[in-house]
């Protein structure tokens, strides 16, 4: 191609675009076969007509399209994820779905993907869980995908709406609130406090993690990490509070009828105040 | 209509600015993103489009961190007039026969034109590679929605001949020629929302579909029973 193009290149999979940013970064030579090949736009063009665009670095034409197929996987599971949840979707339709994701699911990366989004924000109220947990019974991946979205319901609930109380504060010391958002969630902050912070000490033991993360540190403030993670430890119900919990949601519902059916679970031993770790069984 | 009737191609050019007049306007995107069109005004779904997107954003190589918020894109902005409606910008483009850029995707969405004609303009050809070579939309023709028609006969006028049939004219409306640059098309922009009421008709080409594409397809038709779908193959 006749640009100079930096290492660096757009990809947008919903869209599957595709296009090398030039080497001052302001322009993307598009490779796309729906664009038209090396025909060029401004980035911010690009920004504005692809909101998933994503920035990936790569040396040929054959990396960059192999991360744009990465990317597509992953863009397709979330909404197989999603629609389980859904209840103007047939249920035969969502077992075919539930089928297709178990399949998706055998990789790592995108198990990490979808619990990376899914648990950072709860589920609305319009979210058919008992149906997402009838269509996929016979996948187990699957299964236990949802399992970990249904089960760490309140947990989730919890982080977001700690993190969602700092928003003022954060914005106060003029700090983009929606960025800072996206750096916790690709650096996996929510699901690691969500599904591995079963007590007091493994919260301290994640905290110490995150905070000596580089990755993270160069990209999030330490002091709104710790302080973030301070509030979570003093929110949550960990330890001694799972009993508070548990009377919580007897008060709330004494017969047990928000209960949804459970399937069979994977891991028979107890867990504590539901909070449900689960890694994507590969084994299955 | 003068460089038309100076070259005895007037008929033709009446017939054909009638032709537009009733003209739609179509964008073509794969399954994927049609799903997302549609699902993205349910709460389900919104939420977690929104924290992928973040998430995207947030995950550069090493050592390049992009200033998303700082990329204004400079053709919208000389469009709009300022950056802040940039994201409800929708773009598509004119067609005589429901059929348009189909290289774009495999699924071909005609929209309501009763639900856009008040919200829609037209332009002439790519606004976004038109602006990167030239820096200024100065030299270009655009129209309201209304108006439509004008400007397809101001675009083409020169490439009517009198041997110009009514069966010619979706292909001299688009012509693609493999250079973005070089394209001749009617972008339409439409401001607003782009929700599944918009969609007037979908055609779609299952030819290359996995079944990836085609559960998502059965999922739109179930989530949206009144939208027309029509299927076919290439």
């Amino acid at each position: 191609m006749s640009h100079h193009h930096s290492p660096l290149a757009l990809i947008a999979p919903v869209d599957r675009v595709v296009g090398w940013v030039t080497e001052d970064g302001s322009d993307v030579a598009l490779l796309s076969p729906g664009e038209g090949n090396g025909s060029v736009v401004s980035v911010g063009a690009f920004l504005s007509r692809y909101p998933d665009a994503q920035l990936v670095a790569g040396r040929t034409e054959n990396d960059v399209l192999e991360q744009l197929e990465v990317a597509e996987e992953n863009s397709f599971a979330l909404e197989f994820a999603l629609l389980l949840f859904d209840q103007q979707v047939g249920t035969n339709t969502r077992c075919e779905i539930s089928a297709e994701l178990n399949a998706l699911l055998e990789s790592q990366e995108i198990w990490d993907y979808l619990l990376d989004i899914l648990l950072s924000a709860p589920l609305p109220k319009s979210a058919d869980t008992a149906g997402a947990r009838k269509a996929c019974l016979t996948h187990q991946r699957t299964s236990a995908l949802v399992s970990s979205i249904v089960d760490n319901a309140d947990r989730v609930t919890l982080t977001w709406s700690t993190w969602r109380g700092m928003r003022m504060n954060l914005m106060a010391q003029s700090q983009d609130y929606q960025t800072l958002t996206g750096h916790l969630i690709n650096c996996s902050v929510f699901r690691k406090v969500v599904l591995e912070a079963r007590d007091k000490t493994q919260l301290d033991m994640i905290r110490q993690q995150l905070i000596s993360d580089r990755h993270l540190n160069a990209r999030c403030d330490s002091q709104i990490l710790s302080t973030f993670l301070s509030a979570v430890r003093r929110d949550l119900p960990l330890g001694k509070s799972q009993t508070k919990l548990r009377s919580q949601k007897h008060r709330d519902d004494p017969e047990g009828t928000n209960n949804a059916p459970q399937p069979a679970r994977r891991n028979a031993e107890p867990r504590n105040w539901g909070c449900a770790e689960i890694r994507c069984p590969n084994s299955l | 209509m003068n460089n038309a009737k100076l070259r005895g191609a007037e008929a033709a050019a009446r017939l054909f600015a009638v032709a537009c007049q009733s003209s739609v306007a179509v964008f073509a995107c794969p399954v994927l993103k049609l799903h997302r069109a549609i699902a993205s005004t349910t709460d389900i779904f919104e939420t977690y489009y929104d924290l992928e997107r973040l998430k995207l954003r947030a995950d550069t190589p090493a050592n390049e961190p992009f200033d998303w918020a700082r990329l204004r894109p400079q053709a919208e902005i000389e469009l709009l007039g300022d950056h802040h409606n940039i994201d409800k910008l929708h773009y598509a483009c004119l067609s005589i026969d429901g059929h348009g850029l189909e290289s774009y995707g495999d699924c071909i969405v005609q929209l309501a034109t009763d639900m856009i004609s008040h919200r829609a303009s037209c332009f002439e050809g790519n606004t976004a590679v038109l602006f990167k070579k030239n820096h200024t939309f100065e030299k270009f023709l655009r129209s309201g929605w209304a108006e439509r028609h004008k400007l397809c006969i101001s675009m083409v006028e020169e490439r009517l001949d009198p041997a110009c049939k009514e069966s010619d004219f979706p292909g001299t409306l688009i012509q693609i020629v493999g250079d973005p640059v070089q394209d001749k098309f009617v972008e339409v922009h439409v401001y607003g929302p782009m929700t599944a009421r918009t969609f007037g008709v979908v055609r779609v080409n299952i030819s290359k579909h996995r079944k990836k594409e085609r559960l998502l397809l059965q999922a739109i038709r179930e989530k949206q029973p009144s939208l027309p779908i029509e299927e076919f193959k290439s």
